[in-house]
């Protein structure tokens, strides 16, 4: 499949990449890559560790500039917006946050509120509003006023969440927001997303590790290995066993999930590859 | 949520804020109280009756020359140097995200010290200010090469660390340079004291230290961002690399007055804000309360430094860096129950 085109030539899209190339130091981990991020759709990025999924995303998001070519957001390019400018259409939820000491949950949800402060309109009713409808949605409406180092690992992921969502931009992208929730709370927090994106008409770009997880979740799947997309549409359209032997390298066995008729990945693994 | 209608983002628990509260009080009366100790305890002996005549500029010439020439522009130092190590330990310790990290630890201070000490032996006690200036924007040109522009983390505090070694070699050989005299006062000055506070260097150095502060409480919600990590802050609209390059600017100023005023004061400015974030803990207490910690501190400090072994005087340089010792190891303890350590 090409890169280079726009996956869904028609279709609108507020936000992508053409032909971007980023390098750490010597090591390329983009290279030459373009994309389009479908507007309305919860697009999931899946491919092996170290294949670029959390650099497309930081890229996307301008957290680091592209050595070569440019990130499109509504029609002009990234790096030529006021940066807040960029804050109040596009939000990102990075994998290495830190919660700063003795913090509430309010506090740390209302920093979500900064790209629509001025200077010297610190803090309005819209601020309140946006936090305490975060708040709602993440269900943390009663901890607000718990510290977050007292949260459990769960929780505390919410609260995450809820800034990014007090941010209130139409275009969220998600690294691994899952990571370190037990599967519960993983469900809770992706059946979040399928709302706000429904819902709320958000466009949501996420990482997930968890395969069945991303083809319960994605209307656009989008598969990355060594720094490239090798495919990306809807999960019933890609996924096979052969498509996951290509992009990781594993055996499996692919069949409809019973609850979502989507795909279900079933690993084969070494103890039972005689069968 | 209605109790947030009101609020603004500081809002956080409400037993929390009481808590602070009452504990601003308390630190504020401690604070009169060791103000009141310095200016009543001395050498010389004064009651509280001469002390407030003095104060109201109704003393005998010895009473008016002990109090208002001596022992308040003393106290006042204590404060400004006080004040000013305490915020610039929290702009270190927030743009590294680590509480080792401080002006001292660094090398701002010591740069600003073989600066001011370069200026003292070649152009007498006019110097100090220009030299501790120099040398507090060397030592940050130099950290900024070590650390690769990366003013973050704990590179930042590592190319630090190196600079203030090398500072400190270059330090000590300055001193075997001069001759006798002049390396027994470069000795003296580098311990660290107050003991030549005068009004002179304060109507210079309070106006700086406002301007000072202003500019850093303008920058500090950028501050609040940069804490939880800089792909979120970039991620909110916030300019992560001219943020942090002016805050490590104002931070190295503020440094630099304090280094002026007092010579090399270690120690202070790694404790204050830890100490007040945990006497206050709230995450805003992070510029006020360090403030306020550092100057209670230094106050603190410079008392012992005159009374502890009256009628001799100890540099104050050298109370901070004992009381630093005992800080650290604390430090170490409350970072074990948490179990970080």
């Amino acid at each position: 499949m090409s890169c280079d085109s726009a996956p869904f030539g028609s279709l609108p899209s507020r936000l992508g990449a053409r032909r971007i190339t980023v390098a750490y130091r010597d090591r390329v981990v983009l290279d030459q890559l373009s994309l389009d991020i479908p507007d309305g759709a919860f697009t999931v990025i899946i491919g092996a560790n170290g294949c670029g999924k959390s650099t497309l995303l930081r890229a996307l998001a301008r957290i680091v500039a592209p050595a070569g070519g440019s990130v499109l957001l509504d029609g002009a390019e990234i790096a030529g917006y006021h940066t807040k400018e960029v804050a109040r259409r596009l939000g990102l939820l990075p994998q290495d946050s830190v919660v700063p000491d003795d913090i509430t949950v309010f506090d740390l949800v209302s920093r979500g509120r900064y790209p629509h402060q001025e200077f010297l309109r610190r803090w309005s009713a819209a601020d309140d509003r946006a936090v305490a409808e975060a708040l709602a949605a993440t269900g943390l409406g009663e901890l607000a006023d718990r510290f977050v180092d007292e949260l459990s690992g769960g929780q505390r992921q919410r609260a995450w969440i809820s800034l990014v969502l007090a941010q209130q931009t139409p275009l969220m992208l998600l690294d691994e927001p899952t990571r370190a929730l037990d599967i519960a709370h993983q469900i809770e927090l992706l059946d979040l997303m399928g709302r706000l994106n429904r819902d709320h008409g958000r466009t949501l770009v996420a990482v997930l590790h968890d395969l069945n997880q991303a083809f319960r979740y994605a209307d656009h799947l989008i598969a990355m290995r060594n720094g490239a997309i090798v495919a990306q549409g809807t999960p019933a359209e890609l996924v096979s066993a052969a498509f996951i032997e290509q992009l990781f390298g594993l055996r499996s066995v692919v069949i409809d999930d019973p609850v979502s008729g989507r795909p279900l990945v079933i690993p084969v693994g070494e103890a039972h590859s005689g069968t | 949520m209605m109790r947030h209608s009101l609020s603004v983002p500081a809002g956080g628990a409400a037993r929390g804020r009481r808590g602070a509260v009452s504990a601003a009080l308390g630190l504020l009366a401690v604070a009169l109280s060791i103000a009141a100790l310095s200016l009543l305890r001395g050498s010389y002996g004064l009651s509280a009756d001469q002390v407030w005549l003095a104060l109201n500029g109704q003393a005998d010439a010895m009473g008016h020359l002990i109090i208002l020439e001596m022992r308040l522009p003393r106290l006042i130092a204590a404060v400004v140097v006080g004040i000013c190590l305490g915020v610039a330990g929290a702009i270190f310790q927030g743009l590294c995200r680590n509480p080792l990290a401080s002006p001292d630890v660094m090398g701002f201070t010591t740069g600003a010290a073989t600066g001011a000490l370069a200026g003292i032996l070649l152009l007498g006690a006019s110097g100090t200010a220009i030299g501790a200036l120099l040398g507090g924007a060397g030592a940050g040109l130099l950290v900024q090469l070590v650390s690769r522009g990366r003013l973050r983390g704990d590179s930042f505090i590592l190319s630090g660390v190196g600079v203030t070694a090398m500072l400190a070699a270059f330090n000590e050989y300055l001193v075997t340079r001069v001759d006798l005299e002049k390396a027994e006062m470069a000795k003296t000055w580098l311990f660290g004291s107050l003991a030549g506070a005068s009004w002179s260097h304060l109507v210079l150095a309070v106006p700086a230290m406002i301007i000072l502060l202003v500019a850093v409480a303008v920058l500090w919600p950028r501050m609040r961002l940069l804490a939880m990590g800089d792909d979120l802050a970039t991620a909110l609209g916030l300019p992560t690399r001219s943020s942090r390059l002016w805050l490590t600017v104002f931070g190295i100023c503020l440094t630099v007055l304090a280094t002026t005023l007092a010579g090399p004061v270690h120690f202070l400015a790694l404790a204050a804000a830890p100490l007040a974030r945990r006497l206050f803990r709230t995450p805003d207490s992070g510029l006020a309360g360090s403030a306020a910690m550092g100057a209670v501190l230094m106050m603190f400090a410079d008392f012992l430094a005159q009374r502890l072994m009256a009628p001799f005087q100890i540099p104050v340089g050298l109370i901070t860096g004992a009381v630093g010792g005992v800080y650290l190891v604390v430090l170490l303890s409350w970072s074990r129950r948490k179990g970080k350590v």
